[in-house]
């Protein structure tokens, strides 16, 4: 079931520390006709990441048994502080991270999609990223220009919006996974799949 | 009268100027190349314009000489180029590496809006990091007099625990600036002083003066205050006890403004000792440590469990370096004399404001501003970094700062974050704290929920 905003909005002022808390930083505004929406605004952040292109000669995403550890080494950072602007050529792609750090609790997911406004100029933010329960950290964004215009991003820009549901479970574990508590977007590991890799070993 | 060279003079003339030339263009072209890196804040940019204009100043200059011009002119040319490289460089280096995203980028706008607020609006703060390892490094030029450029050492610049230290390099550019009147001459007024009376009234200090400069036996307070030759003799040891008591000041300066975290962080990064002889420009470990606890106690900041036996003391000179030894001893007393004044006047001086000032409209500065209490609303501050929150309404740095050190060595876990990550995700949340501190300096007029 989701979540509408004014109940997002109660579960942000429960008391720090509560199983049921959600933790948004620095809080979204959530007044007037945004408490009718079944979802919350979430700004870009002042980070952002390109695949070092000139060093890469491609991404080998082919299934290994081990997996591929998460890397930083093909991501150029850039900082872009508030009052700076990003500018987002056409066909160019660059990972994002919000401007909002995030905690879910333990029984609530969430996933994540683009304003239309900005689809609609073509700028594609996300592709409906899921945000498991337990979640720590900013979410990271896929931003991509499939337009024919250059895109300018300010910092602190209303970007996308974080849809939240409850996860019917007795496990109240949360996501432990590695590439929880960054501010910074993340390449994530490509995780070990033996069965991909035996599927993908020998071409008859 | 108008200056007519020989072939010969002409010719060397023309190689220096030459010369000049070559290394001019060649700092400029370097500027310009440094000028296309992608700088997040302004003030490093600014800077770079102005070393620009300098070196095209010089540029300019040189092209009025030729040939014919006063050798003497040509020489000064030159000094004073070789003299703005000297000056120059290390800062081209630090704006070049303020550039770099392993440097802690959030931590920039808090740590300016604090600097305007102590120092005053017109200081421009360049946040860079060094490859030198003292730990850290507080730079200044004339020709720059209002940027501070503070370099953090390049493997810790992302570090947001060890910004504490950051306030002892504001206490530089507060000494150097003394923007509240003339305290500093009032202050080596008083080491030159203490230095003559020691040498005076002292009787174990006089026999040593007196057996070091035989030719000053006898000398009157008079002369050793107002004859040159009288007044060499102790000159140097002055020179030490300003540079010591400028050293004390800055610690004074990071401990008003940021507590105990800046103990924290000064035994993180210098304990127990560098090895070798002691740097005369700083007193000795146990001295600068006293003063260090003595000053936290009077401006009410907890001191870390067992602090003091945290450090070494350093190697004292020789005693066979009599010299030496005996300018030492009273650089060390002079500068220790001062130290219950420079106590109560940076807790005068330092006072910091909340919320956090703009540009537009700095803190009022003086003993009617509010202090910000670095262990204001610790309990809270430190319960939301617990839960995996980058907390909120923290009122400074030094809150945060002080609550997040605290959570860090204590033993209780950041929830749902394995021990080994502990400190990973406590830096990250403490940078992204930052940014929040900023996010509500400049949304504050807004009225926003």
């Amino acid at each position: 079931m989701l979540l509408k905003a004014d109940e997002i909005a109660s579960r942000m002022e429960l008391p720090m520390g509560a199983a049921e808390r959600i933790v948004i930083r620095p809080q979204p505004t959530i007044a007037g006709e945004k408490l009718g929406a079944a979802s919350v605004d979430l700004r870009l952040g002042c980070w952002f990441g390109q695949l070092r292109r000139s060093r890469m000669t491609h991404f080998d995403i082919a299934p290994t048994p081990e997996g591929v550890a998460r890397d930083i080494r093909p991501l150029k950072r850039h900082y872009v502080p508030f009052g700076q602007k990003f500018i987002l050529h056409p066909r160019d792609f660059v990972l994002a991270a919000t401007l909002e750090w995030i905690r879910m609790p333990a029984l609530l997911a969430g996933y994540v999609i683009g304003r239309s406004s900005w689809g609609r100029r073509g700028l594609i933010i996300e592709t409906a990223a899921g945000v498991h329960p337990g979640f720590l950290g900013c979410l990271t964004l896929e931003l991509s220009n499939v337009g024919q215009v250059p895109i300018t991003l300010s910092p602190g820009l209303e970007i996308c919006q974080l849809f939240m549901h409850r996860v019917e479970s007795k496990n109240e574990e949360g996501d432990n996974s590695t590439y929880i508590g960054y501010r910074r977007p993340v390449l994530n590991e490509i995780r070990a799949d033996a069965i991909a890799a035996a599927l993908a070993k020998d071409r008859l | 009268m108008p200056h007519y060279p020989s072939d010969a003079e002409a010719a060397e003339t023309r190689k220096k100027l030459a010369l000049a030339a070559r290394r001019l263009d060649a700092v400029l072209e370097e500027i310009k190349r440094i000028a296309a890196s992608e700088f997040a804040y302004r003030a490093a940019e600014d800077a770079l314009d102005r070393i620009k204009n300098l070196f095209e100043e010089d540029r300019k200059f040189l092209g009025k000489l030729d040939e014919g011009s006063d050798p003497g002119a040509v020489d000064t040319l030159g000094r004073t180029v070789l003299t703005h490289l000297h000056e120059h460089l290390p800062l081209l280096g630090l704006i070049i590496r303020s550039t770099n995203v392993r440097n802690a980028f959030e931590l920039h706008a808090p740590l300016v809006r604090l600097a305007w607020s102590i120092i005053g609006p017109e200081i421009r703060v360049v946040l860079s990091s060094e490859w030198e390892y003292s730990p850290m490094i507080f730079l200044e030029a004339p020709s720059l007099r209002e940027f501070v450029f503070i370099g953090f050492p390049a493997h810790e610049s992302g570090n947001p625990f060890i910004t504490p230290l950051a306030g002892h390099e504001l206490g530089h550019a507060l000494w150097s600036h003394d923007t509240h009147g003339l305290w500093r001459a009032a202050f080596e007024d008083q080491l030159e002083r203490e230095i003559i009376r020691l040498i005076v009234e002292d009787s174990k200090t006089r026999s040593a003066f007196e057996s070091l400069y035989q030719e000053a036996a006898g000398a009157t307070l008079e002369q050793l205050s107002e004859d040159l030759f009288y007044r060499s003799t102790w000159q140097q040891a002055f020179e030490w006890a300003t540079k010591q008591s400028e050293e004390y000041f800055c610690d004074l300066v990071g401990i008003r403004i940021f507590g105990e975290s800046f103990l924290h962080a000064f035994g993180y990064l210098l304990r127990p000792s560098f090895e070798g002889e002691r740097p005369v420009e700083y007193p000795n470990n146990e001295r600068r440590i006293d003063i260090q606890v003595r000053a936290a106690e009077a401006y009410g900041v907890s001191v870390p469990h067992g602090y003091s036996t945290w450090f070494e003391k350093m190697t004292e000179p020789s005693e066979h370096e009599t010299l030496k030894t005996f300018l030492l001893g009273l650089a060390d007393r002079a500068a220790d004399g001062l130290c219950e004044e420079l106590i109560s006047h940076v807790g005068v001086l330092v006072t910091l404001p909340n919320p956090a000032p703009s540009r537009e409209s700095p803190a009022k500065r003086g003993k009617d501003v509010k202090v910000d209490q670095p262990v204001q609303n610790r309990g809270r501050i430190e319960n939301e970094f617990i839960n995996g929150a980058p907390p909120e309404h923290a009122g400074g740095l030094a809150p945060l700062l002080n609550a997040a050190w605290n959570v860090l060595l204590s033993d209780e876990p950041l929830r749902g974050i394995p021990p080994e990550r502990k400190e990973e995700v406590l830096r990250e949340l403490l940078l992204k704290a930052m940014e929040v501190l900023e996010y509500e300096t400049r949304t504050a007029s807004l009225n926003v929920a």
